[in-house]
């Protein structure tokens, strides 16, 4: 509850390297569980493709929220409670024009229900994680704050 | 008095130097001026030579023209045919597999053709004809189940949106392209597959597996059309140089080839499409019986059985024709006799009739004759009805004295290959037909004859003969 009242100090820069870590997690997890899909199919063709082939697809965003979640408490900033799910959430948002440039278009209409999903799970494990992080308590000392000026007295 | 002659004499002395000086330098430039023009203009030189020698002498000279560089003519690598096909085999797609709750493609297979230069061609196909074996047989290729140009053709539907005509082919380098598009080609049915099935995810699954491209479009698509429109769009009789009939109307060229060869009712042209390069071949296929007479043009002898040949014309994306093909194949070895003069067509002798004999003649077309073959083309016979297209055009080994022969003579390429153990007359027919069909190099069909020996026309050599010479790069 002090947390809700405490002022944000969350700053472009902490945003920045959350989303950086939440790319790198949503690369991780896609590109990940995609070559662990090519892998199962291997040369068994069309045939040999897994019932569990959506894995990429949820891996990825999951991934994404959890690990912005957990540079946000790594900077030891004291997040507003949306600070969360944005640092998860925007991620799969930003790379949506990318998928679309790389498959050449060819999900269709049916890219934005693959996105808007892919956004909520971020979202969702992004706020997931802070709000474990908040569960968890001060585990981790507020950040440093710089020392005050030395003054002199006479 | 003493000071200035003594001056005078030093300055006699410098100029002494400077001039002997300059003499060397000039000796020097004059011989290697000579060296260079005796080696540059050394026939002319000793021409001149000679006769400043002969004038000078008295004599007459006669002997002292300029020897000519040697005049060399063509060899037997300039008659060397196109490369051959030297493998050919078909492959059974597996195209038909069940994804889920969906049947995903159909059957259907890939005709590969090697060829001695290590290039391959593909076709694809419904894989009907296709044995459990993957031998080729003559049912492998269907040409009646390609479109005519305005109806499409059967349609190859590999599932996943990726559909084909029946006939569609492509153009590799080498072997391990072709395995490379073929690879390539079923990791796109994957993931079409992997799309078609989950919409909304699919997409991310089949990027993060590394997103395949569509096949490449296929550089050569094949039609066929009935004998009169064939005609018409393929030797271009419509066109302003034309003839007309007394009623006005275009004459066609009359596959009705002296007494040898003739287009059988319902026949069909096969034409082959280069998307690429825009050009056009027209294959007319011309069957004949061998029982020809006297006049014929194929064999004087007793010939036996059924005589095939076709005739394919092609044409540039602008109409000019840029190559003419003459086909034939008969069966049996028979010393008989080509055109006017004695040609062994085949195995030789009274060879066993198991053999058959596969000609091809190739004459390339361009600016240079291409007035004469246009010319050739709409040509009329004495009858008023009939091309003149005799037999012997097939073999063009000695000079005629009609134009176009002789100009095949000069300058086209004939192949002549011999097979053995002919185990099906009739499929290995029809396997030399569809390659007509395909505008193929014919070597070994190995589901019905082993091709034992291949020949071409070499040079013209003694007595204007062209003699026929091992092809060691077909068949060794």
């Amino acid at each position: 509850m002090t947390g809700l009242r405490r002022p944000a100090d969350v700053g472009v820069l902490d945003l920045v390297l959350c989303w950086t870590g939440g790319l790198v997690g949503y690369l991780v997890g896609e590109y990940g569980t995609g070559a662990l899909v090519a892998a199962t199919i291997g040369d068994g063709g069309a045939a040999a493709v897994p019932s569990w082939v959506w894995l990429p697809w949820v891996a990825g965003p999951l991934l994404c929220g959890v690990v912005a979640a957990v540079v946000l408490v790594l900077l030891r900033a004291r997040p507003a409670w949306w600070h969360w799910p944005l640092v998860g959430g925007l991620v799969p948002l930003a790379a949506a024009p990318v998928t679309w440039f790389v498959t050449l278009g060819a999900a269709g209409g049916e890219l934005a229900v693959g996105v808007l999903v892919q956004v909520l799970l971020a979202a969702c494990a992004g706020a997931a994680s802070g709000a474990l992080a908040r569960a968890g308590g001060r585990l981790l000392p507020a950040r440093r704050q710089p020392d005050a000026p030395p003054t002199y007295s006479s | 008095m003493s000071m200035v002659a003594r001056g005078t004499r030093r300055g006699d002395a410098g100029v002494s130097t400077i001039e002997a000086l300059g003499i060397v330098v000039v000796a020097a430039l004059l011989v290697v001026g000579a060296i260079a023009a005796a080696a540059m203009y050394s026939p002319q030189l000793q021409a001149a030579l000679c006769r400043l020698t002969a004038a000078v002498s008295g004599s007459s000279g006669a002997a002292c023209a300029e020897s000519a560089p040697p005049v060399t003519g063509p060899d037997d690598d300039d008659f060397r045919p196109p490369v051959c096909m030297l493998h050919e085999e078909s492959e059974k797609y597996s195209a038909e597999v069940k994804v889920w709750f969906l049947t995903f493609g159909q059957d259907s297979g890939f005709i590969v053709q090697e060829f001695a230069d290590g290039s391959v061609r593909v076709t694809v196909t419904d894989g009907a004809g296709i044995g459990a074996s993957g031998a080729l047989t003559s049912k492998t290729f269907d040409a009646g189940k390609l479109g005519d140009g305005q109806k499409a053709g059967l349609d190859i539907d590999l599932g996943g949106g990726v559909k084909f005509s029946y006939g569609d082919t492509w153009e590799f380098d080498s072997p391990e392209q072709w395995q490379e598009m073929k690879g390539a080609l079923d990791d796109y049915l994957v993931q079409q597959a992997i799309i078609k099935n989950n919409p909304e995810g699919g997409v991310f699954a089949a990027k993060a597996m590394g997103w395949k491209e569509p096949p490449k479009d296929p550089q050569v698509g094949f039609a066929r059309v009935e004998l009169e429109v064939g005609l018409e769009v393929g030797l271009g009789l419509k066109d302003p140089t034309g003839t007309f009939d007394e009623k006005g109307d275009p004459e066609y060229f009359d596959p009705n080839i002296g007494l040898t060869l003739e287009g059988s009712a319902g026949t069909a042209v096969i034409i082959e499409s280069n998307y690429a390069t825009g050009e056009r071949s027209y294959t007319y296929e011309l069957t004949g019986q061998g029982s020809v007479e006297a006049s014929a043009i194929v064999v004087s002898g007793a010939a036996q059985g059924m005589t095939q040949g076709a005739f394919t014309v092609t044409r540039d994306k602008d109409g000019k024709v840029t190559e003419l093909v003459f086909n034939s194949v008969r069966e049996g070895g028979i010393s008989g006799t080509v055109g006017n003069d004695s040609f062994d067509v085949g195995g030789g002798g009274t060879k066993e009739s198991s053999n058959s004999t596969v000609t091809t003649t190739r004459l390339t077309v361009d600016a240079s004759n291409r007035a004469l073959v246009d010319r050739w083309l709409t040509e009329r016979n004495d009858y008023g009805v009939a091309l003149s297209l005799p037999f012997s055009a097939m073999v063009p080994d000695r000079p005629s004295d009609d134009p176009f022969l002789q100009h095949l003579y000069e300058k086209a390429t004939t192949s002549v290959i011999t097979y053995h153990n002919v185990r099906d007359k009739w499929e290995f027919e029809a396997s030399v037909k569809k390659g007509w069909e395909f505008g193929f190099s014919i070597t070994g069909e190995e589901a019905t004859a082993d091709a034992v020996s291949s020949e071409f026309l070499g040079a013209p050599g003694q007595g204007g003969v062209r003699p026929l010479i091992p092809d060691t790069t077909c068949v060794a």
